[in-house]
């Protein structure tokens, strides 16, 4: 359970990058919780009691993108997912996607190959921490 | 009127009447001779007859007398007695001279007496018959009969003596007569010379008077004065002569008004050469005009011809709205004919099931700011499709400015949007594929570095640094690839918000940082004061910043000079040996480094393109930063220029205007 430890849902379809990505928050201090699917990922939302951050990748396994996951959280009555912020890593740098992503209501958007993982994860450490 | 008509006429019946009168009279005297001579010859032939007939009776009676038969006898003597009578007839005339009248007055009483005596004789014959009575009749009457004869010879005599005088009278008579008329002839002759001498003088005269006048006028003088005297003279000439003066005055008059005419006629004439040659002009330029309106004619046909048949479709409509033209492509793309859509208000048949307000915002366009709308629009076709299209339409002014016309071009862009939207999410998605190994490289080669993994030597640590700096070349090639397709395609946005350049710069220069620190360059800044926040897009200046700072900094050699400048420039200041025109935010990095070789020069900006120079030393570069930076520059409205000099240095120079750089939207609604 919670020790402490802040849950991070991480959706990443790269079994590669996943796994660095896990290490690195895991080195963090966080407690992470990967899936590929947005499918699972909603599963998972429903199921745990807690999710303090979202670690969301555009595109992912299955037909649902990140896009639809973070339209579905932040519906009107998906009470639990609405406040949770999602912070966007992904490969994909069009300004389209960023402004789709941001003005859905996602805390962050970084373009993965761009920065260090330690950067991203003190970005996110930085903005809970703000909350 | 002493008309010389009457003059003449009077002359010659004058001469005719003198002319006849003596030949009447040398006719009359002619006659007379002739008819005395005549009556003579008569009497000469009467009495000659008688002689016979006497002598006759005599012979006869003489026979008689032997034969006792004296019918013959009486019967001539009848016929003597018968001339007695006749004899008294002729010479009871008073034509005789007093000779033969006693030559006639024996005659007849000789011829008396015997015929009284016959008849006595005759009676006495009957009383008395015989040989006796014969003897004595023939005694008698003989003898007297012979006295009559001798009578007879001697009026014949004397007859014939008349005759002999009047053939003198009539020779010397017609003598004279002859002579008289040779004499009339020649008298006449010269009478007639004469006269004509006269009245040629009357005629000639003036008519060769005239001639003369007629011969100056025909030379050009026409102040000829008649004289006074031929003119006034009463008669045909002096009536010719003033009528001609009369002419000669008239001409005058009908000369100069002719003059007067002809002056006029003159001018009329170079009006009319004047106006011939301004029609002509104008007829020239009315050809000009109608060839000009049959080339406008047919490049009007040409253009309704493209029109009609453009790929595009085109409608025309009223100030309303209301369709009056479209062209063949309406029924291509909307699957309507163009006659379904006339007099329907466009957009009312393809029911667009666009929103109020992108209408509000295209009427306020085109209506009231009369500006060109550019936008896309999504109509419904006839089958029930909605399709995209690329729409244009703008208005059409009169002279005064009023809107007459819409024209509304439609391009059915459904094809290039899906085909675009492919292009776009596959370069999403190459460039996310591309990413995504480079990733892992990345935060792998990070963990490792930091330890994640366990310790690493320094001969690890600097193979691992390798690896990341090959990755973040890679990372940064994929970059600039994908800004490179997003520039090509048109896809990239121009979003602007005031920006502090200041802290941008600062901020670029510290991601350079460790690269100047290593290569020990000196940087030196230059910046205005109160430089204002900038409008700009941030991450879009940031870009042009970092790339010519971070190409300075890679082409310097080592311990070289950078500058860096932010200034404010004023309309007309020059800047980078251009004149700016208008009131300017410029930026420029300049160095020592390598420079671009002239030849090369041309080619810096063009995709992919290194100089020689730079490919030979050691630095690396995708050469499609400067295309990038160019684009983008050129696209929000700024200038991008460099001076540069092989192995001295280079110097970049952006300009964009103070109002700050052109936003470029996505085109596409967000639905």
């Amino acid at each position: 359970m919670n020790n402490g430890k802040k849950i991070i849902l991480v959706l990443e379809d790269e079994r590669p990058l996943l796994e660095a990505i896990r290490i690195k928050l895991e080195k963090n201090n966080f407690e992470v919780v990967t899936t590929r699917t947005v499918e699972q990922a909603k599963e998972y939302v429903k199921d745990l009691a807690v999710v303090d951050a979202i670690w969301l990748d555009h595109y992912l396994i299955g037909r649902e993108t990140g896009l639809d996951f973070v339209a579905w959280c932040k519906e009107e009555d998906n009470i639990k997912c609405k406040c949770i912020p999602i912070f966007v890593v992904s490969n994909t740098a069009s300004s389209d996607k960023v402004t789709t992503y941001m003005s859905l209501g996602t805390k962050k958007y970084f373009v993965k190959s761009n920065h260090k993982l330690d950067e991203i994860i003190q970005e996110i450490y930085k903005s809970l921490s703000e909350k | 009127m002493n008309s010389i008509k009457s003059k003449i006429i009077i002359a010659f019946s004058v001469i005719v009447f003198i002319v006849a009168s003596l030949l009447a009279f040398v006719f009359v005297v002619n006659y007379n001779l002739t008819n005395g001579y005549k009556a003579i010859n008569n009497n000469i032939i009467f009495e000659q007859s008688l002689k016979d007939d006497v002598l006759s009776l005599i012979g006869i009676s003489y026979n008689s007398f032997n034969t006792n038969d004296y019918s013959q006898y009486y019967t001539q003597l009848y016929k003597v007695k018968t001339t007695e009578d006749k004899l008294d007839l002729i010479f009871n005339s008073s034509s005789v001279d007093i000779e033969t009248k006693l030559a006639y007055r024996s005659l007849k009483n000789s011829l008396t007496t015997v015929l009284g005596n016959v008849e006595k004789t005759k009676a006495d014959l009957v009383k008395n018959g015989g040989i006796v009575g014969i003897s004595k009749f023939y005694q008698d009457t003989l003898i007297q009969f012979e006295y009559v004869k001798k009578n007879i010879d001697n009026l014949l005599i004397s007859e014939t003596k008349n005759i002999a005088k009047t053939t003198i009278s009539i020779n010397s008579a017609q003598d004279f007569l002859t002579k008289l008329t040779s004499i009339i002839a020649i008298l006449t002759v010269l009478l007639i010379l004469f006269l004509i001498l006269i009245f040629s003088n009357s005629i000639t005269k003036p008519i060769l008077y005239l001639y003369e006048v007629s011969k100056k006028i025909t030379g050009g003088d026409l102040n000829v004065i008649i004289d006074e005297n031929i003119k006034n003279k009463n008669n045909e000439m002096g009536h010719l002569a003033s009528a001609f003066s009369l002419m000669i005055l008239k001409l005058k008059e009908k000369i100069a008004a002719v003059d007067e005419s002809s002056k006029k006629v003159l001018k009329s004439n170079s009006d009319l050469e004047n106006s011939n040659k301004a029609i002509l002009n104008i007829l020239e330029d009315v050809e000009k005009e109608k060839n000009n309106a049959e080339n406008i004619a047919s490049d009007l046909e040409k253009f309704k011809l493209a029109v009609e048949n453009a790929s595009d479709q085109i409608i025309i409509t009223d100030v309303e709205g209301i369709v009056i033209y479209g062209n063949k492509a309406v029924y291509k793309i909307t699957g309507y004919t163009a006659e379904e859509a006339m007099g329907k208000k466009a957009g009312v048949l393809w029911k667009s099931p666009m929103s109020t307000d992108y209408y509000k915002n295209l009427w306020d366009i085109i209506k009231n700011q009369k500006k060109m709308f550019i936008s896309e629009i999504q109509n419904k076709r006839k089958s029930g499709d909605i399709y995209t299209a690329a729409i244009s339409i703008f208005s059409v002014l009169n002279k005064d400015g009023e809107i007459i016309y819409f024209v509304a071009i439609e391009r059915d862009i459904t094809k290039e949007k899906e085909v675009d939207k492919a292009k776009t999410e596959f370069v999403s998605l190459a460039s996310h594929q591309l990413r995504t190994p480079l990733s892992a490289i990345n935060w792998y080669t990070e963990m490792l570095l930091a330890g994640d993994a366990g310790a690493v030597n320094d001969e690890q640590k600097k193979y691992l640094e390798e690896i990341a700096i090959g990755n973040k070349r890679m990372v940064d090639l994929v970059d600039d690839l994908l800004n490179v397709s997003r520039l090509d395609m048109g896809t990239f946005v121009i979003e602007t918000k005031p920006v502090n350049l200041l802290e941008l710069i600062k901020s670029v220069l510290k991601e350079s940082s460790a690269m100047i620190l290593e290569k020990k360059m000196i940087i030196k800044e230059s910046y205005d004061e109160g430089l204002s926040l900038f409008l700009a897009d941030e991450k879009l200046i940031r870009m042009i910043f970092q790339n010519l700072l971070s190409n300075a900094v890679k082409y310097t050699p080592p311990s070289g000079l950078i500058k860096i400048s932010l200034l404010k420039i004023n309309k007309g200041e020059s800047f980078g040996d251009k004149i700016i025109d208008e009131e300017s935010l410029a930026y420029s990095v300049a160095d020592s480094g390598m420079g671009i070789p002239t030849s090369q020069q041309g080619r810096i900006f063009s995709k992919l393109f290194r100089a020689d120079n730079a490919k030979e030393s050691e630095t690396e570069g995708t050469g499609l930063g400067l295309y990038v930076v160019k684009s983008i520059v050129d696209q929000a409205g700024g200038s991008l220029w460099f001076k540069s000099e092989e192995n001295k240095g280079s110097t970049f120079y952006v300009v964009f205007p103070l109002s700050g750089m052109k936003v470029k939207e996505k085109v596409k609604e967000v639905v």
